[in-house]
């Protein structure tokens, strides 16, 4: 590849003001690089001023940094990468180095096409891009695109386990992508997979969605909750012993400094030697659960309880409202605590032969800076959505238990005398509930404690669930994003989805809204 | 860089029009005519079906002109229709829907001569019916037939190249039926499993867009541009 001289505008970088692209941008400049920063912004002025709070975070105080960069307002998302037709063309004329970095770190698949729509989709165009610039790449995935495959996952492009969520299918997705181009003429490819980033610095915010931050504010939650029924003042010991940990205190919790991973990209960017192969940016020996409890336990003046082999984080198996609001606050984080699995760093290792960066240990010493940079953005710590602050079993239950037995009868369910069925649904952390059809004919609906035995049913999130029973989102493709997952019989499943898609065409329901309904009937 | 457009049509179907997305690349001649057929409308067979979009996505860079559609809606008597469709996973409206099918290649046809048909699930059923019915002169693509639910027979006969794409834990087309059925096929054909893979490709669109893509790219020339030289 074309080795970029340091004044020029050769390099192209995405995810700038994002928590990883920040740093980098700012490794780049301290190299002494002037890069063609691509920035999501209504306009190239509004662009920079989002790059310019970005940095700002990074090292405050040192202006006119942005000045050095190429900023351009563009959106991976969109064709042409929002960019007007001339500069693509001219950009593919200077840019000889693409610098991915640009993801969207939502782990639900989300009905505005997120994550696929920039970890995939965009990354297509910026890679057409790449091909036609005939630029080399680097690209930050993820090293959790392993899924749950089993035992070491080399640095090279395996096949991976199962996906736990939409994060990780879709930075596979994305990684296949660019390789299937680095077979079709990419200049070179090199691909970095970070660990969970973690801040190493005071006064760095960790984006509210990271995997640490869901975990820390769930827990700073309960504590809240707890401590002013315990009475407790400031500072003072919280008693959450009635929390289980359902983890093994062994297993790694693979956290690796934003600081240290960013050292490390640039180190393997300035050799070109080390280009065309693939990194695990990660810690060789990483801290395990049990440290992470203890210094939350520390940190957070709480006290957990007991570790246990009980699968709790579906919410099914907590044994009261503090475990089951814990679990599915952190739902997301399950594989990530339940799993043991561990990268190989044969290719790192070499690459950081002899410099400073090999061998870094996690020190003891982060950890309070670790949880200080989940608490710097309030509104993300208690800015839940207005549906959470209700209690999600009441809600369900009056659907299941009052709102869908009252209208079953005067729908067109009746005229479907084949339709003989039991059929689960499971809404985490609300409940389970089976409906028995016969002919037809809403027979009953059951509130179980645990598994029935049903044919097929469902299995989802209230948020989901809401959305589907308003008629915002089709049952169907409530499972085909990756939102609703069915159990036992796929084909019954997906044919119960069609029927109860037209149940709600007719009786569309409000989520909040029941009395609202009740007075509407009345008057009628 | 040349980029994709997509631009919302109204395909004419003698009755309403349905509803479809073409997508072709914004610069030059399109290489073909790619028409996707989805699944069954009772069962997903939407325009935004994750399997339709990776189809038409591949289609389209690959620079083809790509149109999917959504089947028509079955009016009438909606719950008898669900009912049999309950019973039996067939539905009355089942044959009607190659009249859509039929509709979208016309329509498609009208603008880039369509030498590819590709299509998923349910849809593989209706391509093999009009490949055969209609001397469908192109490729074909099929992706998790429903060979287990469908006739298939017709593709003993039909010569064009085909790529089937199947998925091991498939509930509506078993790995061992599929690749049972598609030996008897009419050369030439291509099949490519997934391991690990569900009938819904969930997760791994990408993989099965780059699957497809390939072998389109790699698709005879003479296919690619029959419309151009009369086949």
């Amino acid at each position: 590849m074309k080795y970029v001289s340091a004044s020029d505008h050769g390099i192209l970088l995405t995810g700038a003001t994002g928590f990883i692209g920040s740093e980098v941008l700012q490794r780049l400049l301290d190299a002494g690089h002037s890069p063609v920063v691509l920035v999501r912004g209504e306009s190239g002025e509004h662009a920079a001023e989002r790059l310019s709070r970005a940095l700002e975070a990074v090292r405050p105080g040192d202006f006119g940094r942005v000045s050095r960069c190429h900023v351009l307002a563009a959106d991976l998302r969109q064709q042409l990468l929002g960019l007007s037709k001339t500069e693509v063309e001219k950009l593919a004329e200077t840019v000889d180095t693409v610098i991915s970095v640009a993801a969207c770190t939502s782990f639900d698949s989300r009905p505005d096409g997120e994550p696929w729509a920039t970890n995939v989709e965009g990354l297509g165009r910026l890679t057409d891009f790449a091909l036609q610039a005939g630029a080399a790449v680097h690209h930050f995935s993820t090293a959790f695109v392993c899924g749950d495959r089993p035992g070491c996952w080399p640095e090279s492009p395996a096949e991976p386990g199962e996906h736990h969520n939409a994060y990780e299918a879709s930075k596979w997705a994305g990684e296949q992508l660019l390789r299937d181009a680095a077979s079709r003429g990419l200049t070179s490819l090199t691909v970095y997979r970070p660990s969970i980033t973690i801040s190493d610095r005071a006064g760095q915010a960790l984006p509210g969605e990271h995997g640490i931050s869901v975990l820390v504010n769930s827990l700073r939650t309960a504590a809240r909750l707890v401590g002013r029924r315990q009475g407790g003042g400031h500072g003072q010991q919280v008693d959450l012993r009635q929390l289980r940990v359902d983890a093994g205190p062994q297993n790694p919790v693979h956290l690796a400094p934003v600081g240290w991973v960013s050292d490390v990209f640039l180190h393997i960017f300035s050799d070109p030697s080390l280009h065309e192969r693939t990194y695990h940016l990660a810690l060789s020996e990483p801290p395990t659960v049990d440290q992470l409890r203890q210094a939350l336990e520390s940190c957070l003046n709480i006290d957990l309880g007991p570790y246990t082999d009980e699968d709790l984080w579906n919410g099914e198996s907590c044994s009261g409202i503090l475990e089951t609001r814990f679990y599915r606050l952190a739902h997301s984080l399950r594989h990530y605590f339940r799993q043991s699995m561990s990268f190989s760093t044969e290719n790192l290792d070499e690459a950081l032969s002899g410099s400073p960066l090999a061998g870094l240990r996690f020190r003891e010493e982060w950890w309070p800076t670790i949880f200080e940079s989940t608490a710097t953005r309030p509104e993300r710590v208690t800015g839940k959505r207005k549906t959470q602050n209700r209690d999600p079993g009441i809600e369900c239950r009056d659907y299941f238990e009052r709102w869908l037995p009252d209208r079953a009868p005067r729908s067109e369910l009746t005229r479907l005398t084949s339709l003989t069925v039991d059929v689960g649904f499971w809404i985490r952390g609300a409940g389970r509930w089976t409906l028995r059809f016969r002919s037809g004919q809403l027979e009953d609906v059951e509130r179980t404690a645990s598994a029935a035995r049903v044919r097929t049913g469902f299995r989802t999130g209230l948020d989901t669930f809401q959305d589907v029973v308003s008629g915002k989102l089709a049952p169907q493709q409530a499972f085909l994003t990756g939102r609703a997952e069915i159990v036992g019989d796929v084909e019954a499943g997906l044919k119960f989805a069609m029927i109860l898609q037209q149940f709600v065409r007719e009786f569309p329901w409000t989520p909040g809204g029941t009395d609202t309904e009740k007075r509407s009937e009345a008057g009628r | 860089m040349t980029g994709i457009v997509e631009e919302q049509v109204t395909i004419p179907d003698g009755r309403d029009g349905l509803a479809g997305l073409l997508a072709y690349p914004s610069e030059g001649r399109p290489r073909g005519g790619l028409v996707v057929a989805g699944p069954h409308p009772f069962l997903g067979g939407q325009l935004e079906n994750n399997v339709v979009q990776a189809l038409a996505r591949s289609g389209a860079e690959s620079g083809w002109l790509t149109l999917r559609f959504a089947y028509h809606s079955p009016g009438g008597d909606l719950a008898g229709q669900m009912d049999r469709f309950w019973a039996t996973g067939h539905a009355p409206l089942d044959g009607e829907l190659l009249h859509d099918l039929r509709a979208a290649v016309t329509c498609a046809g009208a603008i880039e001569p369509v030498t590819c048909l590709a299509s998923y699930s349910f849809g593989c059923w209706l391509v093999s019916r009009l490949a055969a019915e209609d001397g469908f002169n192109g490729a074909a693509v099929l992706v998790t037939p429903t060979v287990g639910h469908h006739d298939f027979s017709t593709m003993r006969q039909w010569n064009g190249p085909k790529l089937v794409v199947g998925s091991e834990n498939d509930f509506a087309t078993p790995a061992e039926l599929l690749a049972g059925e598609v030996a008897t096929w009419r050369q030439p054909v291509t099949l490519r499993m997934f391991e690990r893979a569900e009938h819904f490709f969930r997760g791994r669109e990408g993989e099965l867009a780059s699957v497809v893509t390939r072998w389109l790219a790699d698709l005879p020339l003479r296919v690619r541009c029959s419309g151009e030289d009369g086949g």
